[in-house]
């Protein structure tokens, strides 16, 4: 098991590796050079030369590259060249509010998906099936960035039950605690619940497949034969049979959900990784937009990590898999 | 149900994508107006749905109003709340009750009085451009990388499907949204990115197929007759591996229609004054409590778009895979 995911945690780092190196060298190749943004056409050519030298942009491009590779491996990622902050701060600040916002979506994603899977596979091929079968595909097809949309025009601006954005009324710093978690929560509420309803529709579909799948098998029959009641049946055997295809699905999902939270969070202005990736990219602040990709990258590493533990956890086969794999 | 009989969902999926076709291919001739003609903004612009304007045609252009009235000396116009009086030399249009033309907006206008329907017609076209293209290349990438590594195998197949590994793990819109800000935004840039951010899914499927394929006893039997591997492929493998492909085209296309929305919602993807559905929703979005209109009927075109796609791609599964026809059937 230690060795699986010692291979695992290897190939992840070389993809990260791959993944930035690629990324370093389409933001150096582009028209327009990064050091556009530091210049002023008031400056001297010598001061212009002097801020070139302090960036590092007058070396070869691959000194300049292994120069930052180095110091990102150090954790210093440079400083933005919009905010004047150092990279690590402004990402430091993003991580948080993006976990309150996926983990709320994921755990969304989670209720309802399982609700219509469950329930459509119990009531196979009748209305209920259908209705939940439509809604699941509906879901499955919004684009989640028109759906924010929507959710601000219905629940912000027609019937003001939400604010339309942000994480944090005006002036929310000086309320008391309890207070202040109630205002972030009455912010989340709509971005959260977008995101969770948009990815639940097709976890819906792998539930429902995979729970008829289970009911179709020998050891559910078995447990027919021997009377156990229809409930337990499908709680204890079928479901747990059902939930190995579905945590690879929802660790295959968690790329595209921190890509729909970008979306989410620009449209609600949500001041989380995604939102500082997309002004880093729009601005051209590319210590940032560096930055911002690597870490989107590192958290999806941990969370396939993390499903591939819950995956083993749950499927003996899978850990058998693992341990066979890893003696040779 | 005989096999030959297509089911339920691929036939509605089917029809609607060929409605969004036929609709792109004849948008000259079905949309209203020119998509971005500005007759009269200060007061054709930001109407709601099911509105109608008299037209007005003066020597220099075009004046819109809410109501005409023939008056012995020409015309009294409201416009906006305020009445204005023409004289019946300057109007061009002129009828014994009013004047001959109006403009009809069936789903609104925008801010600068464009008909929303007449847009809504043309950005179909991008939609179905992008994503016919996008598709063919992505397929053809996918194709071709899937099949090198299934035919190479070994080391070759470990690196080709690794890399896809760890592209398809990767939250492709922040890459997407950097690559797309960095270059000037153009349509070729759009299909590249797009390209490039979704082909990873076919060479998965095209690679898993013909794995399993050339093993097979008349692809054994056609290597035996003295075939090189590039005629089995052709001939053997591409066929038989049809089916699973065209069902991940189908859901690709699907991907292709929504990044190609959030690109231009963006401001990266497809640039105004052309109307493509997700501009069309960018330009609503700052106008949601005055003119709601704007950003949700380009929205409910996707979903219809997206959702036909993904039947039609549901459609296939079933037909091509019996064991999920017999089992789960979903």
């Amino acid at each position: 098991m230690l060795s699986f995911l010692l291979r695992r945690l290897g190939a992840s780092i070389l993809l990260l590796w791959l993944v930035l190196s690629a990324v370093f060298f389409i933001v150096h190749a582009t028209p327009g050079d990064p050091s556009h943004l530091i210049e002023d056409p008031r400056m001297t050519s010598a001061e212009r030369a002097n801020l070139r030298r302090i960036y590092g942009l007058d070396r070869p491009l691959v000194e300049q590259y292994v120069l930052w590779l180095k110091a990102a491996v150090r954790g210093d990622w440079g400083i933005s060249m919009v905010q004047n902050r150092p990279v690590a701060r402004v990402l430091g600040g993003a991580i948080l509010p993006t976990f309150a916002l996926a983990g709320s979506a994921l755990a969304i994603q989670l209720g309802v998906g399982f609700l219509f899977g469950v329930a459509g596979a119990l009531r196979r091929d009748r209305p209920l099936d259908h209705a939940l079968r439509v809604l699941s595909l509906i879901f499955f097809s919004l684009p989640v960035f028109w759906l924010s949309l929507m959710a601000i025009l219905v629940f912000a601006v027609h019937w003001p039950l939400f604010p339309a954005g942000g994480m944090f009324s005006i002036g929310a710093e000086s309320l008391p605690p309890l207070a202040r978690a109630r205002d972030l929560i009455a912010h989340l509420i709509l971005p959260a619940s977008v995101l969770g309803l948009a990815f639940s529709g097709q976890l819906a579909r792998y539930v429902r497949g995979s729970l008829l799948d289970a009911l179709g098998q020998e050891h559910i029959r078995m447990a027919r034969a021997r009377g156990l009641s229809e409930r337990r049946i499908l709680g204890v055997h079928a479901l747990r049979y059902a939930l190995s295809p579905v945590i690879q699905i929802l660790a295959l999902s968690i790329p595209a959900l921190l890509s729909g939270s970008l979306i989410t969070e620009v449209v609600f202005s949500w001041p989380g990784l995604g939102r500082v990736g997309f002004d880093a990219a729009i601005g051209r602040d590319y210590p940032v937009i560096l930055a911002s990709t690597a870490l989107a990258a590192v958290l999806v590493i941990v969370f396939n990590l993390a499903a591939d533990l819950a995956h083993a956890a749950i499927d003996p086969r899978v850990r058998d898999a693992q341990a066979a794999r890893a003696t040779p | 149900m005989s096999e030959r009989q297509m089911s339920g969902t691929l036939r509605v999926g089917l029809a609607l994508i060929g409605l969004i076709g036929t609709i792109a291919l004849a948008a000259p001739w079905l949309a209203p107006y020119d998509p971005n003609e500005q007759l009269d903004p200060a007061v054709g612009g930001l109407r709601p749905p099911g509105t109608r304007l008299a037209a007005v045609k003066l020597r220099e252009g075009w004046l819109l109003a809410d109501g005409v009235r023939r008056t012995p000396e020409g015309l009294e116009v409201d416009r906006r709340g305020r009445t204005d009086r023409l004289a019946t030399a300057e109007v061009l249009n002129l009828t014994a009750e009013g004047v001959a033309d109006s403009r009809y907006f069936p789903l609104g206008s925008d801010r600068f009085g464009r008909d929303l329907l007449s847009r809504l017609i043309y950005g179909a076209r991008v939609s179905s451009v992008i994503a016919l293209l996008t598709t063919a290349l992505a397929l053809t990438l996918g194709l071709a990388v899937g099949s090198l590594a299934a035919l190479g195998g070994g080391m070759l197949d470990a690196v080709l499907m690794r890399t896809v590994d760890a592209l398809l793990a990767f939250p492709d819109l922040f890459l997407v949204i950097a690559l797309a800000a960095l270059f000037r935004p153009s349509d070729a840039l759009v299909v590249v990115v797009l390209v490039l951010a979704n082909w990873m899914g076919v060479a998965r499927v095209a690679r898993a197929q013909i794995v399993t394929l050339k093993e097979r006893e008349f692809v054994l039997a056609a290597r035996g007759m003295g075939r090189g591997w590039l005629g089995i492929w052709w001939d053997h493998l591409l066929p038989n591996a049809f089916g699973p492909i065209l069902v991940q085209a189908a859901l690709l296309a699907g991907a292709t229609i929504l990044i190609e929305a959030v690109l231009s919602f963006l401001g990266l993807g497809i640039q105004p004054p052309r109307p493509s559905w997700g501009n069309m929703i960018a330009e609503g979005q700052n106008l949601l409590s005055s003119a709601w209109w704007i950003a949700t009927f380009p929205g409910l075109a996707i979903c219809v778009a997206v959702i036909s796609l993904h039947l039609v791609g549901d459609g296939l599964r079933d037909r091509f895979d019996p064991r999920l026809r017999t089992t789960a059937d979903s």
